[in-house]
């Protein structure tokens, strides 16, 4: 097992990909030394698939779309690794091409949708802006003609009308379809989804998640679904990848990853989330808390927290390898000794 | 479940409105009409000593609402809101726990310092000396060490602040603690110590809760009784139990239908269409008719009272 990132991708059939992250490192230098914000972290999308990634506050779910993104935060860098987009590797352009590309083959969400949309114009101005961008063989009526149809097509009522209100005339879920409209408006191959649904209630967020997996599916979009939330994962994602410390310690099919998870953490997580089903008088919980990128420990960066933990887990770090359908940065299954 | 217990609060009719009115020049210039927010319309619920009792629904509904009105930072537009007297005698004290711990401590102030402030403006504790000896044992109680109290909030988690609001809830000897939202902006992982830590405090200092959240699955976890809400008004309010296993507003039936189910998640559902309506124009008769499933003419005209049925729940529907 030398390079376990690259068994993983081999699995996934590089050549079908639409996103390939490998063995990415993101760096934050600062006056006290190089804080390491993601380390070592590989996965990929296929195209019409949606990859869930999952982990608590800090784990570096942001940063990781960021990175891929291009949209560091200085002196935020990528200080090795590589992002492939549609066979194109990306880590690295310019930040000009980087725009272009962020234009046109990828689309961002956001939990905010006002950070996505101006307050001072219509949505209907905004898309068509866009759309002429990207597409500036269109005439104008053309365009709106398009806006009209993409506000359709996202659910939202009398999109004719609508098309001429402005961001502060709809609701929290509205908006977000609005700027659902805006992210696909250019037809793009990646959807990086960054929190979607987290400022909405639940009966709204049910009807965005179904969205994003109806475009998805339709478009053959690859969808990088951001969230903390377990259940929204369960109902949306095809794959899930679990983050930690800035790194991701287990990647699989959604069903094996929250049914049978194989990292203790993946398990420790699922088993404290309340469940519908039945009632119990003590919820599991996981004690403690994520170090901090300074205080990241020796070894495995959960191992402090792991009640399986031996010697070789404060000392070595493991990485990804394969475990039955999926793969898990863990010892114990490494030979089964930790 | 429970044996006859006494009620720790009675809430009977309660109302509050707001005014949001556009400024009085827009009123006179343009015309512009008063407007008046109806959040909280005749809710009525009690709470048994030792329990917890919870509201749901959705943003908006009017739950902060209510637990303002109940901890006294609002005054009710109409209604009562009883306490029972508690172990000294005097009506039981309400302490509040909100959904940010950081906006809710004082980010200048030593921990040990925000602990103390009740005990201070209370004189629960007469010398210096017994004042940290206090805080410390509060710290204690919530899981912290002695020595956090000399750090400030800034250098903790986010449950670790919870904790720390806990800490400083606790510090006025309540009886009862008014819990709004206490886990929605923590991690699963964090939540779930949290809850357990409040289970535990419920357990040793016989404490009450009136606890809030949008969650579902946290509400079941926590309570006895819940009430949902939609627009201000309860709509249906049952043991727990009662409410899972037999859930009669459509309202109620929609919520546990579309929370997301990491144990049987739905991947294939059509989501129900709709959203809530404004407080500021809500629909006439019973307010859910426009997003409900069985709605009649009937239900666009007239507002179905909240009725008692055979196993204890209370609901406000013309086909419950
Ligand atoms: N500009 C920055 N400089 C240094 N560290 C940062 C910066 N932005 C984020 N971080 C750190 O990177 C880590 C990952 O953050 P993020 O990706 O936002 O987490 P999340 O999983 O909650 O989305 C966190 O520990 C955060 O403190
Ligand atoms: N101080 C206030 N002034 C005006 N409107 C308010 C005020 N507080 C709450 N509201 C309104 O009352 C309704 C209920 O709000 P709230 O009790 O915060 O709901 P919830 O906690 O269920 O989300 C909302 O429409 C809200 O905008
Ligand atoms: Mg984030
Ligand atoms: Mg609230």
């Amino acid at each position: 097992m030398d390079d376990p990132s690259r068994i993983v991708q081999a699995k996934a059939d590089p050549g079908h990909n639409c996103l390939e992250v490998r063995n990415l490192v993101v760096e934050f230098p600062n006056r006290h030394g190089t804080l390491r914000a993601l380390d070592d972290v590989s996965l990929s999308i296929r195209p019409g698939e949606i990859l869930g990634v999952v982990g608590e506050s800090g784990a570096g779910k942001s940063m990781t779309g960021l990175a891929i993104q291009g949209l560091l935060e200085r002196p935020g860098r990528i200080a090795s690794g590589e992002v492939w987009l549609e066979g194109r590797r990306i880590d690295g352009l310019s930040d000009r091409q980087m725009e272009k590309i962020r234009g046109k083959e990828i689309g961002a969400i956001f939990q905010d949708p006002l950070t996505s949309l101006n307050p001072l114009f219509s949505v209907g101005a905004q898309l068509v802006e866009t759309i002429r961008q990207h597409m500036p063989e269109l005439g104008k009526a053309a365009a709106r003609g398009r806006a009209i149809a993409l506000l359709k097509e996202v659910g939202i009522p009398a999109p004719e009308e609508r098309v001429d209100h402005f961001p502060h005339q709809f609701s929290g879920g509205m908006r977000q379809r609005v700027v659902i409209a805006l992210a696909l408006a250019v037809n793009p191959r990646l959807i990086i989804a960054d929190e979607p649904t987290t400022a909405l209630d639940v009966s709204i967020q049910a009807q965005i998640t179904g969205l994003l997996r109806r475009l998805c599916k339709e478009h053959g979009t690859a969808v990088m679904l951001v969230t903390h939330d377990m259940g929204v994962i369960a109902e949306t994602a095809d794959r899930v990848a679990v983050m930690y410390a800035g790194r991701l310690i287990e990647i699989g099919p959604v069903e094996t990853v929250l049914k049978s998870p194989a990292h203790p953490y993946t398990r420790g997580l699922m088993a404290s989330i309340p469940a519908l089903g039945a009632r119990v008088e003590h919820l599991h919980q996981i004690d403690g808390a994520m170090p901090r990128l300074n205080a990241i420990p020796p070894g495995c960066a959960f191992n402090p927290r792991c009640a399986a933990a031996g010697p070789r887990c404060r000392r070595d770090e493991p990485a990804l390898a394969p475990v039955g359908q999926g793969a898990a940065a863990c010892w114990l299954h490494e030979g089964g000794v930790a | 479940m429970t044996t006859a217990r006494t009620t720790a609060l009675e809430v009977t009719n309660l109302d509050r409105t707001f005014d949001v009115s556009p400024p009085f020049l827009n009123r006179v210039l343009y015309g512009q009409k008063r407007r008046h927010l109806h959040a909280v319309s005749d809710v009525s619920f009690s709470v048994p000593a030792g329990g917890c009792m919870s509201l749901v629904g959705e943003s908006g509904c009017g739950k902060s609402t209510v637990a303002r009105l109940v901890t006294g930072i609002y005054a009710p537009t109409a209604g009562e809101i009883r306490f029972a007297p508690g172990k000294s005698g005097a009506p039981l004290s309400a302490q509040m726990i909100f959904q940010d711990p950081y906006a809710s401590l004082n980010p200048r102030w030593r921990v040990k310092n925000i602990i103390a402030e009740p005990l201070r403006e209370l004189k629960l504790r007469a010398t210096e000396a017994e004042i940290q000896d206090r805080v410390a044992e509060l710290l204690g109680i919530v899981g912290l060490n002695a020595a956090d109290g000399a750090k400030f909030p800034h250098e903790f988690s986010g449950g670790q602040r919870q904790r720390i609001s806990i800490a400083r809830a606790l510090a006025s000897e309540p009886e009862f603690l008014v819990c709004d939202e206490p886990t929605s902006a923590l991690d699963v992982s964090v939540q779930a110590q949290i809850l357990n830590l409040m289970r535990k405090l419920q357990d040793e200092l016989g404490l009450t809760y009136l606890f809030i959240s949008h969650d579902l699955s946290v509400v079941r976890h926590m309570s006895d009784r819940i009430a949902v809400m939609y627009l201000g008004r309860i709509v249906e309010e049952a043991a727990t139990e009662t409410l899972f296993a037999d859930p009669k507003h459509p309202y109620t039936r929609l919520l546990l239908q579309t929370i997301p189910n990491v144990n049987d998640p739905q991947r294939d559902r059509v989501a129900a269409e709709g959203e809530v309506p404004s407080p500021l124009n809500p629909p006439s008769g019973c307010t859910f008719h426009t997003r409900c499933p069985l709605a009649t003419d009937q239900c666009k005209a007239q507002r179905p009272e909240l009725v008692e049925k055979a196993d204890g729940a209370r609901v406000a529907c013309h086909f419950a």
